[in-house]
Protein backbone atom coordinates (compact mmCIF):
# COMPACT_ATOMS: atom_id res chain seq x y z
CA UNK A 1 0.00 0.00 0.00
CA UNK A 2 1.33 3.40 -1.05
CA UNK A 3 2.28 6.06 2.04
CA UNK A 4 -0.66 8.44 2.20
CA UNK A 5 0.59 11.91 2.31
CA UNK A 6 -1.44 15.28 2.81
CA UNK A 7 -2.81 16.73 -0.04
CA UNK A 8 -2.64 20.12 0.88
CA UNK A 9 -0.45 21.39 -2.22
CA UNK A 10 -3.00 19.58 -4.29
CA UNK A 11 -6.07 21.05 -5.99
CA UNK A 12 -9.95 20.33 -6.98
CA UNK A 13 -8.20 20.21 -10.16
CA UNK A 14 -5.37 17.60 -9.97
CA UNK A 15 -7.44 15.47 -6.95
CA UNK A 16 -8.65 14.26 -10.13
CA UNK A 17 -6.02 14.58 -12.49
CA UNK A 18 -7.74 17.57 -14.67
CA UNK A 19 -6.06 20.27 -16.00
CA UNK A 20 -6.94 23.76 -13.93
CA UNK A 21 -9.84 24.77 -16.55
CA UNK A 22 -13.15 26.08 -16.60
CA UNK A 23 -14.22 23.58 -19.73
CA UNK A 24 -15.56 20.22 -17.50
CA UNK A 25 -17.23 17.71 -18.85
CA UNK A 26 -19.47 16.67 -16.37
CA UNK A 27 -20.03 13.34 -17.45
CA UNK A 28 -15.66 12.73 -17.61
CA UNK A 29 -16.01 14.51 -13.96
CA UNK A 30 -18.45 11.96 -12.39
CA UNK A 31 -16.80 9.09 -13.22
CA UNK A 32 -13.16 9.94 -11.95
CA UNK A 33 -15.00 11.03 -8.95
CA UNK A 34 -16.36 7.30 -8.36
CA UNK A 35 -13.08 6.01 -9.89
CA UNK A 36 -10.98 7.97 -7.08
CA UNK A 37 -13.86 7.79 -4.62
CA UNK A 38 -13.66 3.50 -4.40
CA UNK A 39 -9.34 3.82 -4.27
CA UNK A 40 -9.50 5.93 -1.55
CA UNK A 41 -12.73 4.71 0.39
CA UNK A 42 -11.93 4.32 4.27
CA UNK A 43 -13.40 1.06 4.04
CA UNK A 44 -10.54 -0.03 1.87
CA UNK A 45 -8.15 1.14 4.90
CA UNK A 46 -10.29 -0.08 7.94
CA UNK A 47 -6.78 -2.14 8.93
CA UNK A 48 -4.20 0.43 8.59
CA UNK A 49 -2.60 2.24 11.30
CA UNK A 50 -4.28 5.19 12.49
CA UNK A 51 -2.35 8.20 10.98
CA UNK A 52 -2.83 6.44 7.86
CA UNK A 53 -6.80 6.34 8.25
CA UNK A 54 -6.80 9.78 8.85
CA UNK A 55 -5.10 10.74 6.25
CA UNK A 56 -7.24 8.31 4.13
CA UNK A 57 -10.03 10.30 5.61
CA UNK A 58 -8.86 13.46 4.76
CA UNK A 59 -8.22 12.70 1.15
CA UNK A 60 -12.05 11.17 0.88
CA UNK A 61 -13.58 14.26 1.90
CA UNK A 62 -11.37 16.51 -0.24
CA UNK A 63 -12.33 14.26 -3.05
CA UNK A 64 -15.93 15.08 -2.20
CA UNK A 65 -15.38 18.69 -1.75
CA UNK A 66 -13.68 18.76 -4.97
CA UNK A 67 -16.95 16.96 -6.69
CA UNK A 68 -19.28 19.30 -5.43
CA UNK A 69 -17.29 22.37 -6.19
CA UNK A 70 -16.06 21.37 -9.89
CA UNK A 71 -19.73 20.35 -10.91
CA UNK A 72 -20.99 23.49 -10.58
CA UNK A 73 -20.33 26.39 -13.01
CA UNK A 74 -20.14 29.31 -10.47
CA UNK A 75 -18.32 27.12 -7.63
CA UNK A 76 -15.80 26.20 -10.26
CA UNK A 77 -15.43 29.51 -12.02
CA UNK A 78 -15.25 31.20 -8.43
CA UNK A 79 -12.59 28.20 -7.18
CA UNK A 80 -10.16 29.06 -10.83
CA UNK A 81 -10.27 33.10 -9.70
CA UNK A 82 -9.14 31.74 -6.24
CA UNK A 83 -5.94 29.79 -7.77
CA UNK A 84 -5.10 33.03 -9.41
CA UNK A 85 -5.58 34.54 -5.99
CA UNK A 86 -9.07 36.04 -5.96
CA UNK A 87 -11.21 34.79 -3.27
CA UNK A 88 -14.42 36.25 -4.53
CA UNK A 89 -16.29 34.49 -0.86
CA UNK A 90 -14.27 37.56 1.24
CA UNK A 91 -16.48 40.06 2.25
CA UNK A 92 -14.41 42.55 2.48
CA UNK A 93 -14.64 42.52 -1.21
CA UNK A 94 -15.81 45.78 -2.90
CA UNK A 95 -15.84 45.24 -6.60
CA UNK A 96 -16.93 48.44 -8.65
CA UNK A 97 -19.58 47.18 -10.41
CA UNK A 98 -21.37 49.46 -12.92
CA UNK A 99 -23.73 51.37 -9.80
CA UNK A 100 -26.83 50.46 -12.04
CA UNK A 101 -26.70 46.80 -12.09
CA UNK A 102 -27.29 47.15 -8.52
CA UNK A 103 -30.32 49.88 -9.40
CA UNK A 104 -31.67 46.53 -11.81
CA UNK A 105 -31.64 43.98 -9.18
CA UNK A 106 -33.19 45.58 -6.74
CA UNK A 107 -35.96 46.58 -9.08
CA UNK A 108 -36.44 43.26 -9.78
CA UNK A 109 -36.69 42.17 -6.28
CA UNK A 110 -39.09 44.86 -5.99
CA UNK A 111 -40.88 43.62 -8.78
CA UNK A 112 -40.80 40.28 -7.50
CA UNK A 113 -42.10 41.13 -3.88
CA UNK A 114 -45.01 42.98 -5.41
CA UNK A 115 -45.83 39.78 -7.68
CA UNK A 116 -45.36 37.39 -4.32
CA UNK A 117 -47.86 40.05 -2.55
CA UNK A 118 -50.25 40.19 -5.75
CA UNK A 119 -50.21 36.23 -6.37
CA UNK A 120 -49.73 36.85 -9.43
CA UNK A 121 -48.00 33.68 -11.03
CA UNK A 122 -47.85 34.72 -14.61
CA UNK A 123 -45.91 38.03 -13.42
CA UNK A 124 -43.49 35.40 -10.70
CA UNK A 125 -42.39 32.99 -13.59
CA UNK A 126 -42.20 35.97 -15.96
CA UNK A 127 -39.14 36.79 -13.08
CA UNK A 128 -38.12 33.68 -13.26
CA UNK A 129 -37.54 32.61 -16.88
CA UNK A 130 -35.33 36.34 -16.47
CA UNK A 131 -33.18 35.24 -14.01
CA UNK A 132 -32.82 32.22 -16.06
CA UNK A 133 -31.72 33.92 -19.17
CA UNK A 134 -29.68 35.95 -17.16
CA UNK A 135 -27.37 33.23 -15.50
CA UNK A 136 -27.57 31.33 -18.90
CA UNK A 137 -25.60 34.35 -20.52
CA UNK A 138 -23.31 35.00 -17.38
CA UNK A 139 -22.68 31.18 -17.90
CA UNK A 140 -21.63 31.75 -21.75
CA UNK A 141 -19.50 35.11 -20.45
CA UNK A 142 -17.72 32.67 -18.07
CA UNK A 143 -16.98 30.33 -21.06
CA UNK A 144 -15.56 32.95 -22.96
CA UNK A 145 -13.47 34.45 -20.38
CA UNK A 146 -11.89 31.99 -18.94
CA UNK A 147 -10.59 30.87 -22.80
CA UNK A 148 -9.36 34.45 -23.04
CA UNK A 149 -7.30 33.94 -19.70
CA UNK A 150 -6.31 30.66 -21.03
CA UNK A 151 -4.64 32.83 -23.67
CA UNK A 152 -2.70 34.80 -20.86
CA UNK A 153 -5.00 38.21 -21.99
CA UNK A 154 -4.42 40.76 -18.83
CA UNK A 155 -7.90 41.83 -18.89
CA UNK A 156 -9.67 38.92 -18.42
CA UNK A 157 -8.93 38.64 -14.54
CA UNK A 158 -10.55 41.38 -13.49
CA UNK A 159 -13.76 40.59 -16.19
CA UNK A 160 -14.08 37.84 -15.08
CA UNK A 161 -14.49 38.74 -11.16
CA UNK A 162 -16.83 41.29 -12.11
CA UNK A 163 -18.67 38.53 -14.28
CA UNK A 164 -18.15 35.94 -10.70
CA UNK A 165 -19.91 38.64 -8.31
CA UNK A 166 -22.64 39.53 -10.91
CA UNK A 167 -23.54 35.91 -10.79
CA UNK A 168 -23.85 35.72 -7.31
CA UNK A 169 -26.48 38.33 -7.02
CA UNK A 170 -28.58 36.57 -9.82
CA UNK A 171 -27.42 32.81 -7.47
CA UNK A 172 -28.79 34.68 -4.78
CA UNK A 173 -31.91 35.96 -6.30
CA UNK A 174 -32.46 31.90 -8.27
CA UNK A 175 -32.19 30.41 -4.66
CA UNK A 176 -34.55 32.73 -3.08
CA UNK A 177 -36.89 32.13 -5.96
CA UNK A 178 -36.59 28.22 -5.45
CA UNK A 179 -37.15 28.32 -1.80
CA UNK A 180 -40.18 30.40 -1.92
CA UNK A 181 -41.36 27.71 -4.24
CA UNK A 182 -40.51 24.89 -2.11
CA UNK A 183 -42.38 26.89 0.70
CA UNK A 184 -45.20 27.12 -1.65
CA UNK A 185 -45.65 23.60 -2.54
CA UNK A 186 -45.28 22.26 0.85
CA UNK A 187 -48.20 24.88 1.65
CA UNK A 188 -50.37 23.53 -0.68
CA UNK A 189 -49.64 19.99 0.40
CA UNK A 190 -50.33 20.76 3.49
CA UNK A 191 -53.79 22.14 2.47
CA UNK B 1 -27.10 30.36 14.76
CA UNK B 2 -29.41 32.63 17.28
CA UNK B 3 -29.94 35.87 16.44
CA UNK B 4 -30.11 38.46 19.16
CA UNK B 5 -33.49 39.79 20.43
CA UNK B 6 -32.81 43.32 18.66
CA UNK B 7 -32.18 42.05 15.01
CA UNK B 8 -35.47 39.81 15.52
CA UNK B 9 -37.46 43.01 16.22
CA UNK B 10 -35.96 44.60 13.80
CA UNK B 11 -37.10 41.91 11.24
CA UNK B 12 -40.51 41.29 12.23
CA UNK B 13 -41.03 44.88 12.88
CA UNK B 14 -39.01 46.63 10.37
CA UNK B 15 -39.08 50.65 10.66
CA UNK B 16 -39.47 53.15 7.77
CA UNK B 17 -39.83 50.33 5.01
CA UNK B 18 -40.39 51.61 1.98
CA UNK B 19 -39.44 54.63 -0.81
CA UNK B 20 -39.19 58.63 -1.25
CA UNK B 21 -38.79 59.81 -4.71
CA UNK B 22 -35.45 59.37 -6.10
CA UNK B 23 -35.55 62.43 -8.31
CA UNK B 24 -36.77 64.63 -5.38
CA UNK B 25 -33.73 66.91 -5.26
CA UNK B 26 -33.67 66.93 -1.17
CA UNK B 27 -33.44 62.82 -1.32
CA UNK B 28 -29.71 60.89 -1.31
CA UNK B 29 -30.32 57.83 -2.36
CA UNK B 30 -27.69 55.22 -1.43
CA UNK B 31 -27.61 51.86 -3.00
CA UNK B 32 -24.93 49.27 -1.92
CA UNK B 33 -24.71 45.58 -2.19
CA UNK B 34 -22.72 42.72 -0.77
CA UNK B 35 -21.44 40.54 -3.48
CA UNK B 36 -20.07 38.01 -1.18
CA UNK B 37 -23.99 37.00 -0.47
CA UNK B 38 -25.41 38.67 -2.93
CA UNK B 39 -27.73 40.94 -0.77
CA UNK B 40 -28.95 44.69 -1.74
CA UNK B 41 -29.78 47.51 0.08
CA UNK B 42 -31.47 50.70 -0.52
CA UNK B 43 -31.46 53.46 2.18
CA UNK B 44 -32.95 56.84 1.55
CA UNK B 45 -33.06 60.03 2.96
CA UNK B 46 -34.86 63.31 3.32
CA UNK B 47 -32.84 66.00 3.93
CA UNK B 48 -33.84 69.87 5.20
CA UNK B 49 -31.76 72.96 3.56
CA UNK B 50 -30.40 73.08 7.30
CA UNK B 51 -28.37 70.08 6.86
CA UNK B 52 -30.84 68.08 9.08
CA UNK B 53 -31.65 64.36 8.32
CA UNK B 54 -35.66 65.09 8.61
CA UNK B 55 -36.91 60.96 7.23
CA UNK B 56 -35.22 57.70 6.06
CA UNK B 57 -36.65 55.37 4.45
CA UNK B 58 -34.90 51.48 3.42
CA UNK B 59 -35.48 48.61 1.33
CA UNK B 60 -33.20 45.79 2.10
CA UNK B 61 -33.41 42.29 0.09
CA UNK B 62 -31.00 39.87 2.82
CA UNK B 63 -30.63 38.17 5.89
CA UNK B 64 -32.22 39.00 9.17
CA UNK B 65 -28.72 40.88 9.71
CA UNK B 66 -29.16 43.34 6.70
CA UNK B 67 -32.16 44.22 7.25
CA UNK B 68 -32.32 44.85 11.10
CA UNK B 69 -29.13 46.91 10.31
CA UNK B 70 -30.55 49.21 8.21
CA UNK B 71 -34.02 49.64 10.11
CA UNK B 72 -31.81 50.50 13.05
CA UNK B 73 -29.67 53.08 10.70
CA UNK B 74 -33.15 54.88 9.95
CA UNK B 75 -34.08 55.51 13.47
CA UNK B 76 -30.84 56.41 14.30
CA UNK B 77 -30.21 59.43 11.61
CA UNK B 78 -33.57 61.21 11.40
CA UNK B 79 -33.26 63.99 13.66
CA UNK B 80 -28.84 64.11 12.68
CA UNK B 81 -27.34 66.66 10.67
CA UNK B 82 -25.80 64.94 7.37
CA UNK B 83 -22.32 65.23 9.25
CA UNK B 84 -22.96 63.69 12.35
CA UNK B 85 -24.51 60.67 9.84
CA UNK B 86 -21.65 60.57 8.19
CA UNK B 87 -19.82 59.56 11.37
CA UNK B 88 -21.87 56.55 12.26
CA UNK B 89 -19.16 53.88 12.47
CA UNK B 90 -20.54 49.94 11.55
CA UNK B 91 -19.18 48.79 14.98
CA UNK B 92 -21.81 51.00 16.63
CA UNK B 93 -24.36 49.06 14.63
CA UNK B 94 -23.03 45.71 15.55
CA UNK B 95 -22.75 46.69 19.04
CA UNK B 96 -25.98 47.68 19.29
CA UNK B 97 -27.54 44.28 17.32
CA UNK B 98 -25.36 42.04 19.27
CA UNK B 99 -24.30 41.10 15.63
CA UNK B 100 -22.23 37.88 15.42
CA UNK B 101 -18.29 38.22 13.41
CA UNK B 102 -19.96 36.30 10.14
CA UNK B 103 -22.65 39.41 10.03
CA UNK B 104 -20.35 41.85 10.76
CA UNK B 105 -20.71 42.87 6.74
CA UNK B 106 -24.15 43.33 6.98
CA UNK B 107 -23.40 46.64 9.28
CA UNK B 108 -20.87 47.40 6.91
CA UNK B 109 -23.02 47.54 4.25
CA UNK B 110 -25.64 50.02 6.53
CA UNK B 111 -22.41 52.05 7.23
CA UNK B 112 -21.57 52.16 3.44
CA UNK B 113 -25.62 53.18 1.94
CA UNK B 114 -26.16 55.88 4.77
CA UNK B 115 -22.19 57.31 3.12
CA UNK B 116 -23.80 56.82 -0.21
CA UNK B 117 -26.87 58.27 0.05
CA UNK B 118 -25.18 61.91 1.29
CA UNK B 119 -22.99 61.66 -1.26
CA UNK B 120 -25.88 61.30 -3.91
CA UNK B 121 -27.22 64.23 -1.93
CA UNK B 122 -24.06 66.28 -2.17
CA UNK B 123 -23.88 65.59 -5.73
CA UNK B 124 -27.68 66.11 -6.47
CA UNK B 125 -27.04 69.93 -4.54
CA UNK B 126 -23.98 70.77 -6.40
CA UNK B 127 -20.54 71.69 -5.40
CA UNK B 128 -21.76 75.33 -5.10
CA UNK B 129 -24.37 75.12 -2.98
CA UNK B 130 -24.80 75.88 0.17
CA UNK B 131 -26.28 73.19 2.04
CA UNK B 132 -23.68 72.35 4.28
CA UNK B 133 -23.90 74.60 6.58
CA UNK B 134 -26.80 77.45 7.48
CA UNK B 135 -24.58 79.41 9.89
Amino acid sequence: MAAVRASSSKTYFSLLDLPARFSVDLADLEQRYREKSRNWHPDRFSRAPASERAAVLQRATELNEAYRTLRSDSKRAAYLLKLHGIDVSDERQKPALDPAFLGEILELREELADARVERDDAKLSSIKRRIESEQQQLSERLHAGFVRLEQEDPAALSELTETVFVQRYYQRFADDIAEYEEAQAGHRAVL
Amino acid sequence: MAYSNKVIDHYENPRNVGSFDKNDPDVGTGLVGAPACGDVMKLQLKIGDDGVIQDARFKTFGCGSAIASSSLVTEWVKGMSIEDAEKIQNSSIADELNLPPVKIHCSVLAEDAIKAAIADYRRKKGPGSETEKAS
